[in-house]
């Protein structure tokens, strides 16, 4: 018995034994370089976590090295995949690993107390930082600068409104109403025996661009910190929900999660109507066909979807705290921001920049402009989704799970009326930001 | 008399035989083809998955589809290679999952072993505890394991993400009940001998359990290739990245890129499907009962 007693000691103690050694072992070759995050205390080492195609990483390589040559301070881009940057920096605050500047996709109550303020490099006159892009808190502090912006736009297949002999705009100063654009498409569609007239990005923020043109307000945050909808907001809604006929629009998009980018490209929809983003994308991707941007369609209100792209923040991680903020002042000098907004095919924050997009084909170019002109034209309103989601911030809340896709979904398939989503979406909103 | 009894049976038995050797037949052949078509069915998404990848951006999503590229390239395979450092990740990897596959198999042979051999009420008590762990789902716990493995220091550590590994209820339950099902006798016979328990367990059970640590170790291994969420979270200098979070990188927040996608998909598959094409064969030829008398 105490023999079979020794030897079971011997066995548990042989298995810790294995189990250490690996974990030490591993442990070893682990800690060969520096650190990555940015507590490294390391003044001359700063981390950039960023989430960027490898064409749009290219554009903050080019900072980081002109920045090296200035201040002789390295910066390490890290390239956080989107899906989990939020639940990583989350963690990385956790334990106390914040990167140094980072360009996140939305501000965290668990680490805005941890950012340092941007406020003179947001209101300096030589930046010309629009002010309608950032927001002072309660204390007088800027926390977050967006390194860029988004609009919504539309997209067209030149080569089948070619076929059909169907003309188009190109000025948004002189654009189309949504019921010219739609019966034009009809007409396309007809003509060439596409399969639909229009896809339509199954997202929350496109389709407030789809409120504002049609003159409603959509869900705004009001004084009470209560989201509500204005009456216009129901027919406008609802005439969306009947679009959805497998005929002007596949269903597929909103209620199956069908990628309208992968139908646009594939020639069988005469429209898609999506934002900027994707201009560096069908620059490549699209190559059967002739594709442009138009105008988006206003109906009466010309107006888009304006958002930020990512929000740059400098964190106060101790010694490298005045290196991160040198950085974000490095980067917004108009100089440098004007090369990162080429580079990456921006729609920048900065107003009065002379851009010149390093893009070969026309279209892509044209597109660029065309934003430009659109963003210029857009009715006020057209930010006010972006303004919501900062006010959120300030006040600690935030939305987490926005619930306009699942209930229109619901509105689409005729699983309940529009009033009732209309309804649902404050109802849900409202419940996650605590009013 | 004689002769009607003898062609009696005869001419029942002949259409008996044709009745079952056509029934066979009829089993086989429907058996063959519900294999092959799930082979069809399982495969077909494949197929246009690896051929896909050798289509030009341009080409994926343009109508007609076809499954053959029109115009093979391997542009995507190039750019993926090229667009983060894919050697490295690669590497970073195949370290993390070759020895947390090596741990985990030594450790849940040894406890899977010590928990069917030896009863004592504790270690029954302990199995429960467990098998507990497999109720809770990785979310619940990301952030409880993320601050042991913090303030163990194994944070921005390849260890940091093998460690938490090492231990899986699944690894120690299948050795459990492989070992319980071994004989008592054959235990016995060994200390008869003069075995020592680590000698019995080295030279009789282990060699015994063969088919279980080779399924294990695909099973761990795929798992921890496949990782995603646990790595990003420990991780943070791109030098010790792993090859998911390379992958994820391609997809962006409002688009993919799919040509670059496939390709750097395709190649991180290879690794799994070549091991799996190494082990399998031992998987499924071992004899589970080999060296045992019931």
């Amino acid at each position: 018995m105490s023999g079979s007693r020794t030897s079971r000691r011997a066995v548990l103690a042989g298995s810790l034994g294995v189990s250490l050694t690996g974990a030490l072992a591993l442990a070893g070759c682990g800690s060969e370089s520096g650190s990555g995050g940015g507590s490294g205390g390391d003044a001359s080492t700063i981390t950039l976590w960023l989430s960027a195609s490898e064409a749009q990483t290219a554009g903050y390589q080019e900072l980081a090295t002109q920045f090296k040559a200035k201040t002789g301070t390295t910066v390490t881009i890290v390239n956080v995949p989107y899906d989990g940057f939020q639940t990583k920096l989350r963690q990385a605050a956790q334990a106390n690993s914040l990167p140094d500047v980072a360009r996140a996709p939305s501000l965290d109550p668990i680490w805005t107390n941890q950012l340092q303020d941007l406020k003179a490099i947001a209101t300096s006159a030589t930046n010309k930082v629009d002010a309608d892009l950032f927001q002072e808190g309660e204390d007088g502090k800027v926390l977050t600068i967006p390194s860029d912006i988004t609009a919504a736009g539309l997209y067209i297949n030149k080569s089948l409104f070619d076929q059909a002999g169907v003309t188009y705009p190109t000025d948004p100063a002189a654009t189309w109403t949504w019921d010219d654009f739609l019966a034009s498409a009809t007409k396309v569609r007809e003509a060439t025996g596409a399969k639909y007239d229009l896809v339509y990005d199954n997202s929350p923020a496109r389709i407030k661009a789809w409120i504002y043109t049609h003159g409603a307000e959509g869900f705004q945050l009001g004084d009470d910190g209560k989201f509500a909808y204005d009456a216009a907001t129901i027919p406008v809604l609802q005439e969306f929900v009947d679009l959805n006929d497998d005929t002007v629009m596949p269903k597929s998009v909103w209620t199956s999660g069908a990628d309208p980018n992968a139908l646009f490209k594939s020639g069988q929809v005469v429209a898609y109507f999506s934002g900027v983003w994707q201009v560096a994308d069908f620059a490549t991707g699209i190559t059967q066909f002739e594709w442009v941007s138009a105008p988006t369609p206003a109906q009466p209100v010309h107006a888009t979807d304006i958002n930020t792209g990512g929000k740059m923040v400098a964190f106060d991680n101790g010694d490298t705290a005045e290196a991160a903020l040198q950085f974000v002042e490095f980067m917004f000098e108009p100089a440098n921001y004007t090369q990162l907004v080429q580079k990456n095919g921006y729609l920048p924050v900065e107003t009065g920049l002379d851009l010149q997009y390093p893009l070969t084909q026309q279209n892509a170019l044209d597109a660029f402009a065309l934003y430009q002109k659109e963003i210029e034209l857009a009715d006020p309103i057209s930010s006010t989704g972006n303004k919501n989601g900062d006010q959120l911030t300030l006040d600690g809340k935030s939305i987490s799970d926005d619930p306009t896709k699942d209930e229109m979904a619901k509105a689409i398939n005729g699983q309940q009326t529009v009033q009732q989503a209309a309804d649902n979406i404050v109802k849900l909103i409202n419940q996650q930001i605590g009013s | 008399m004689a002769v009607p009894t003898l062609r009696a049976p005869a001419l029942r038995r002949r259409p008996a035989t044709k009745v079952t050797s056509r029934g066979d037949q009829v089993r086989t052949v429907s058996a063959t083809t519900i294999m092959w078509l799930l082979v069809v069915l399982y495969g077909f998404p494949l197929l246009w998955f690896v051929l896909s990848s050798f289509k030009p951006a341009g080409d994926l999503f343009s109508y007609p589809l076809t499954l053959f590229p029109r115009n093979p390239t391997v542009a995507g395979y190039e750019q993926a290679w090229t667009s983060f450092d894919f050697a490295r990740y690669f590497t970073n990897t195949l370290v993390v999952a070759i020895s947390t596959t090596v741990l985990t198999v030594i450790a849940s042979a040894m406890s899977g072993y010590a928990l069917a051999k030896y009863s004592n009420w504790w270690l029954k008590a302990f199995f429960v505890c467990i098998l507990a762990t497999t109720m809770l789902p990785t979310e619940v716990i990301l952030s409880p394991s993320f601050l042991v493995i913090r303030d163990l220091g194994l944070y921005n550590q390849l260890a940091g993400i093998v460690v938490p590994s090492v231990i899986t209820a699944t690894g120690v339950f299948m050795f459990r009940q492989f070992f319980s099902t071994v004989p008592d006798e054959l235990l016995e016979a060994a200390r008869i001998d003069g075995s020592s328990e680590i000698s019995t367990f080295v030279r009789i059970m282990l060699p015994i359990a063969r088919p279980i640590m080779l399924t294990l170790a695909i099973f761990s291994f795929q798992w921890r290739w496949n990782d995603y969420i646990w790595p990003l979270i420990v991780l943070n200098d791109p030098s010790r990245f792993t090859l998911q979070i390379g992958i994820q990188s391609i997809v962006g927040a409002e688009n993919v890129n799919w040509s670059v996608l496939l390709g750097a998909s395709v190649i991180s598959i290879v690794p799994l499907v070549l091991i799996y094409l190494v082990f399998q064969r031992y998987v499924m030829s071992a004899d589970i009962n080999a060296g045992l008398k019931d």
